[in-house]
């Protein structure tokens, strides 16, 4: 067999190695990559510099820190919930469904990226605050979200969605449906054949994006202050109470910042530890 | 041989990058306002968001009366502004929301002269125009059926809410704590808090949208705005800060609802 | 179970009609894109025609024409499909791979793994049940998922060219292991390839853009085409004529005498067919003006060089030169030659249909 790697990859369903082609990068990829890691490192290495290192531990375990991280956690793990259940089907509609207006629905579903997150929780509280467009509806069922922990989870949502869509339907759309239909003419019915091969194959997709949506949701900032309000162990989360220590004491701040980097880089790297997570073995 | 492509893409991606960084060039801070009088003395002015209108209004003054001077704003919170210049920025003037902030600045002696107070504010309801929830005085907030949004203690409008609820000894329950004034008017002029603590001069700026409440003993909360020249600045920095404490600039503030010192 | 079907996909051009016999296998002779895998796509349910109607045995497997809309989905068909590409399920290893059928089904997991081994080892693939798909060679791929087609356990099993992505030995046992999967299976094969439909179909339905040109028993359909088609897949020159007492008269008049394969009547339409073993060019000094019997004169129309020959279409005929001969002659696309005809080794036989201009 002479294929090419990748196509041979295709041809057989096996993985190639970053190893056999590293051959075919061109020259001049590395020192611009290199470029691109430095800017990112640099400002890293720069605010390490300025922790706090003696009180560190001080720092980032005041009461208002722990209940900042605590609500995070919390909050985004729930946003990155709600992100898979909305955002597994919306991806899925836009991969393999036809329907009139689609290119005009892909680019809506991705609006929260590029709008401003202050814009974003301008637009959550047109639409769900208390004078909003389902405010109205929302009172006479007695639902009140102003304020609460409940609409920190919703901006989260909000901007943490298209991370997951985006993800996914890429994915899908690489994909193909072909084993599904092979899955159908072996009698599979379309709820099983979802199970056993769809969601097996877009797994990693799905962890990656599941990354991305939770992380998003982490560093969220300035929808949930525009539309849920900054209270403690409500809706103030760690970047609020950065947001809040940066006037006063600035090396709260940093530290608190750095636990978030960390807190963040935990969870990537759990979430990475194998490229191809349940397909391996 | 092999060099001929490698260069090209490597000129390519070097030109690309210069001229992403020569459009964002076109515009160093959105928010300073730049008054252009060319070959004239350029006085950098870096106020507190809060005095944004009137001070505006006091630098178009100012350049109609010193042809020879030109002022350029940057507007931001006062903690933000006081680490701007403690980090080197390039300020003639700080106008500080707040005598802490501008007391780091003096702590890093950084000032020209010692710094004048030149206005003052105080603390206010504000409430969306229909007033909601029928609050007529600062007792009233104490009431956890009404949703009231104040400034986080560490920030300067919140140290002085507490400051009003330990004189009078009202117990106010918030339900957000905001970082800013802005960001307590914005959930009262959406409608989505009932009441807010903000500053007389944000009532006034934040038009129709919501109407004031005074508060009785809102004196014992008085917020000054200290003004100073920064060191090494040009001769029109202090020109600029004279100016706005002559009764000229004290008239600009007191129409955008400042106390005088 | 027989199966009868027909189909038009007008965006394909295929409009086609086909009868599987129970228990035979059908080759579904045809050059890549003549519509053999279009027709097996409308049978497995993936291909929605533009009208059409089937039926498996007594009953209606779909049904699309006029006043009718019978379409199921191609998990409620009794279709199996196997492909080019074995498609294993890369995340499951070979033998959850053919237990995939059973479990669809709802049987319990180690019931579908107990059914699974014995379709493993049908295509005597046993060893490789705890293998993952990307450890496994083409052919071991195609042999599991010829147990796995099998596991389905369908009346009728669709092959679309299982053979053509493997190289020469896996594909040897991979053939093996379909002709005995296919004894006594009703099936249809689709293949390109004149040996494997020799091999492994019991009938062939030879397939022409779009359509089905001739169709019978394999042995019959090969040794005697009826389509210029059909004869230059199965490597034999055909050429039309009429019928004498002793022969055929070819239509620039020369006459053939050989050997009648039915009782066709003097003076109506008859086929000539012969291998490239009995026909020789004539060389150039050896033509005579006129025809004489048992020649062909036409142009050439392609060549092709092989290791010890050089093969010459002309006239619907195909002869070999040998290269001594090729060198002395050296003909090109388009010259005129002369081509004498072995008798022996030549069959006539009824036309059955008009021939369409090839």
């Amino acid at each position: 067999m002479t294929l090419m790697p990748d196509v041979k990859a295709r041809v057989t369903g096996r993985r190639t190695s970053p190893a056999r082609v590293a051959g075919y990068v061109p020259g001049w990829v590395l020192p611009i990559a290199i470029l691109g890691a430095l800017l990112v490192l640099v400002p890293l290495v720069a605010m390490g510099t300025r922790v706090d290192w003696a009180n560190f531990g001080t720092l980032v375990s005041s009461p208002s820190a722990l209940a900042a991280v605590g609500l995070s956690l919390r909050t985004s793990l729930a946003a990155t919930v709600w992100c898979v259940l909305l955002g597994v089907p919306m991806a899925i509609v836009l991969a393999r469904m036809d329907f009139p207006f689609k290119a005009l629905a892909r680019t809506l579903v991705l609006v929260p990226l590029v709008l401003p997150p202050v814009v974003g929780g301008l637009a959550l509280l047109y639409a769900f605050g208390r004078r909003g467009l389902l405010g109205g509806a929302f009172s006479f069922l007695g639902i009140d979200i102003a304020f609460s922990t409940t609409a920190v989870v919703l901006a989260q949502t909000f901007v943490a969605l298209p991370f997951m869509v985006l993800t996914l339907e890429s994915a899908l759309r690489a994909q193909g449906a072909a084993y599904e239909g092979v899955a159908a003419t072996l009698g599979a019915r379309r709820g099983y054949a979802f199970r056993t091969v769809t969601l097996p194959l877009m797994w990693p997709a799905l962890v990656a994006g599941t990354v991305l949506c939770f992380a998003r949701a982490l560093g969220e900032f300035g929808a949930t202050i525009t539309f849920a309000g900054s209270l403690e162990g409500v809706t103030r989360t760690v970047p609020l109470e950065i947001y809040l220590q940066r006037e006063v004491d600035p090396d709260a701040a940093v530290a608190l910042s750095l636990l978030l980097i960390i807190i963040a880089l935990v969870i990537v790297g759990f979430a990475y530890r194998r490229p191809s997570g349940r397909s391996e073995r | 041989m092999n060099l001929r492509p490698l260069s090209r893409a490597a000129f390519t991606f070097v030109s690309a990058a210069l001229a992403c960084t020569a459009l964002s060039a076109c515009s160093p801070n959105a928010d300073s306002t730049a008054s252009g009088h060319n070959g004239s003395e350029t006085i950098t002015v870096f106020a507190a968001a809060s005095l944004t209108e009137p001070f505006a209004q006091i630098a178009e003054n100012f350049e109609d009366e010193n042809p020879a001077l030109a002022v350029t704003m940057s507007f931001a919170g006062s903690a933000d502004l006081a680490t701007q210049i403690v980090e080197g920025a390039p300020a003639d003037v700080f106008a500080s929301a707040n005598e802490a902030q501008m007391q780091s600045v003096v702590d890093a002696g950084l000032t020209a002269a010692p710094p004048v107070i030149f206005a003052t504010n105080e603390p206010t309801i504000v409430v969306p125009a229909d007033n909601p929830a029928a609050v007529s005085s600062f007792a009233d907030l104490a009431n956890p059926e009404v949703a009231t949004v104040v400034c986080a203690p560490q920030v300067p409008c919140g140290a002085a809410e507490l400051a009003v609820e330990t004189a009078t000894g009202v117990d106010v329950a918030p339900v957000s704590e905001e970082s800013s004034v802005t960001d307590v008017l914005g959930k009262v002029t959406s409608g989505q808090a009932d009441a807010g603590i903000v500053y007389v001069t944000d009532v006034a700026r934040a038009g129709a949208a919501v109407i004031g409440i005074p508060i009785d003993g809102a004196d014992a909360a008085v917020t000054s705005y200290p003004i100073a020249s920064v060191t090494d600045a040009d001769p029109g920095a202090q020109a600029f800060v004279d100016y706005v404490t002559s009764p000229a600039g004290q008239a600009v503030l007191a129409d955008a609802g400042f106390g005088t010192p | 179970m027989r199966l009868r079907a027909s189909a038009v996909v007008a965006a394909r051009g295929l409009n086609a009609t086909l009868t599987v016999e129970s228990g035979r296998t059908l080759a579904l002779l045809g050059a890549n894109g003549s519509g053999k895998s279009s027709l097996l796509g409308v049978l497995a349910g993936v291909l929605r025609p533009d009208s059409g109607d089937a039926s498996l045995g007594d009953a209606e497997l779909f049904n699309l024409s006029p006043g009718s809309a019978t379409w199921p989905r191609p998990d409620e068909r009794p279709i199996g499909l196997l492909g080019q590409v074995p498609m294993l399920f890369p995340h499951l290893s070979a033998l959850d791979n053919v237990a995939f059928p059973a479990r669809a089904r709802g049987a319990s997991k180690p019931d579908a793994r107990r059914a699974a081994l014995q379709w493993l080892r049908a295509v005597d693939a046993e060893t490789l049940s705890a293998s993952r798909p990307r450890e496994l060679s083409g052919g071991e791929s195609q042999r599991v998922a010829i147990a796995r087609a099998l596991a389905a356990e369908p009346e009728i099993l669709l092959l679309d060219e299982p053979l053509a992505a493997l190289d020469v030995d896996s594909a040897q046992t991979v053939r093996a292991v379909l002709a005995s999967v296919l004894a006594e299976r009703t099936a249809i094969f689709a293949t390109h390839d004149v040996v494997d439909a020799s091999m492994l179909a019991d009938d062939i339905a030879v397939m022409h853009d779009g359509h089905i040109v001739e169709a019978g028993p394999t042995r019959d359909v090969l040794a005697r085409p009826q389509h210029p088609f059909t004869a230059r897949m199965a490597g034999r020159g055909l050429v039309a004529g009429v019928r004498t007492d002793s022969g055929i008269r070819l239509p620039d008049g020369a006459l053939v005498a050989c050997a009648l394969a039915d009782d066709s009547a003097v003076g109506s339409g008859v086929l000539l067919t012969v291998r490239p073993g009995s026909v020789r060019v004539v060389p150039a000094s050896a033509r005579l003006a006129k025809p004489a019997a048992n020649t062909v004169t036409a142009p050439v129309t392609a060549l092709e060089t092989h290791a010890e020959s050089l093969r010459i279409w002309a006239g619907g005929l195909i002869a070999d030169m040998n290269l001594e001969e090729a060198r002395t002659q050296a003909p090109r696309p388009g010259d005129v030659v002369t081509m004498h005809i072995d008798p022996v080794g030549a069959v006539v036989y009824a036309r059955a249909v008009s021939l369409p201009s090839d």
